[in-house]
């Protein structure tokens, strides 16, 4: 027999006889009678008070945190979809919420006001956009869709409240934003822009 | 080259001593007097669950003592342990596990929360493991010397890896089963054969002066 597997048998030895030993750290006879008493009478007290107290000290503490960091992340993704531009990534979900706002309007003149407004977000991008020889299709597209807001909008505040003042507002201050793009639109982009103007300069005329 | 160690040859083969009394008697093989107090404590009988309870309420509290190192804390989480058992009671299935063994996963699952670490340590100094009192007359003149070794194999079972550590201590402290050891730390009978086999291996190297 070897010298390894002698010393192992002796350590099972002494590791048996130490099972034969009576253990220390007995609990307390009083403690003992107190919990036995305890179970022996069927009253439990509310479930697992120490589990929910350490429930309480540490989870909510990482729960909060996850909940900060999340709401910060949406957050700024909101405010990113929000300042997205034709071409971004998040733009397309700018345009869903969009969308989803106008068909929400309780009503023709609510979903009117809120189409102009995005003709006005259109026109502000179609502004951002020119200078880059790259973003023409996009501003083609954006003059289009631009348009397209304003006619839908025009089209259900005119017949939801045929005389509104604000079909004249809009006219003018859309004109004043349009009007200082011409100078920088290409051919086809410009045929667009002044087919707009003459379609708003009607709508602001006086009668 | 001689052996220099103060106790050298100290760690001689045991003497074979008699079994430990009032001890619970986890076996794999349940009693039939067990499987009847279980029957009628998941009925409801909460006498039957007191007996339960004497039964096995060293063996929880000395688990939970050994790991925690403080008696307030073992007698809140010994409380915390038996008054689970005694909510969960109609859930409990034997599924080869002796009802200790499922009293001690309890209990550990209880130790592993408070302290968020399942890694298992021996709290308490290794003198106060083995209850043998050593002064009077009548203590015969060995008893000293085998406090001794007793509490150099005590240490060298505190120096082994964690895993190594539990597995010792259930197997030889506490007297569970293979079977047993295994179900309380999640783990096949095969591997808790492989871990105990290699934590006997680690001790042999570390009082290889004192078998010499």
């Amino acid at each position: 027999m070897g010298r390894a597997r002698i010393r192992r048998e002796r350590v099972l030895e002494h590791l048996a006889e130490l099972r034969s030993l009576p253990l220390g750290g007995a609990p307390e006879p009083a403690f003992r009678e107190r919990l036995r008493a305890q179970l022996v009478s069927g009253v439990l007290p509310a479930e697992e008070p120490k589990a929910a107290e350490h429930t309480r000290r540490h989870r909510p503490l990482l729960s909060q945190l996850a909940a900060v960091g999340l709401a910060a992340a949406m957050m700024v993704s909101a405010f990113a979809t929000y300042e997205s531009m034709p071409g971004d990534s998040l733009y397309p979900l700018k345009r869903a919420a969009e969308s989803t706002l106008v068909r929400l309007s309780s009503d023709d003149a609510e979903r009117g006001e809120r189409e102009l407004d995005l003709a006005k977000t259109r026109a502000r991008e179609v502004a951002s956009l020119l200078g880059s020889a790259e973003d023409g299709p996009l501003v083609s597209k954006t003059l289009k869709d631009m348009e397209a807001s304003t006619r839908s909008g025009i089209s259900r505040l005119e017949r939801a409240e045929p005389r509104s003042s604000k079909i004249k507002t809009f006219a003018q201050d859309q004109k004043k934003v349009v009007g200082p793009m011409v100078k920088e639109l290409d051919d086809s982009q410009l045929a667009q822009a002044e087919g707009y103007l003459d379609y708003i300069e009607g709508l602001a005329a006086p009668e | 080259m001689p052996d220099s160690s103060p106790f050298a040859g100290l760690l001689a083969p045991a003497i074979a001593a008699p079994a430990r009394t009032g001890e619970p008697a986890v076996r794999e093989e349940v009693p039939d007097d067990i499987r009847t107090l279980v029957l009628e404590a998941k009925s409801g009988s909460t006498d039957s669950f007191g007996t339960l309870y004497d039964r096995y309420v060293d063996l929880v509290y000395r688990y939970i003592y050994f790991r925690v190192g403080s008696h307030q804390l073992a007698e809140d989480l010994t409380s915390e342990t038996f008054l689970r058992a005694l909510r969960r009671i109609g859930d409990f299935t034997w599924q080869g596990r002796d009802f200790g063994a499922w009293l001690v996963t309890i209990a550990r699952n209880l130790v592993t929360d408070h302290f968020k670490s399942g890694r298992y340590r021996l709290e308490i100094p290794t003198g106060e493991i083995i209850d043998v009192p050593l002064d009077g007359s009548h203590i015969p003149e060995n008893a000293v010397v085998n406090a001794i070794i007793n509490d150099r194999v005590l240490r060298a079972v505190r120096d082994l890896n964690p895993e190594q550590q539990e597995c010792v201590v259930l197997r030889f402290l506490h007297g569970l089963s293979l079977a047993e050891t295994a179900l309380i730390m999640g783990k096949k009978s095969g591997a808790i054969k492989a871990l105990q086999f290699r934590a006997v291996r680690a001790l042999a190297r570390a009082l290889k002066h004192d078998l010499a």
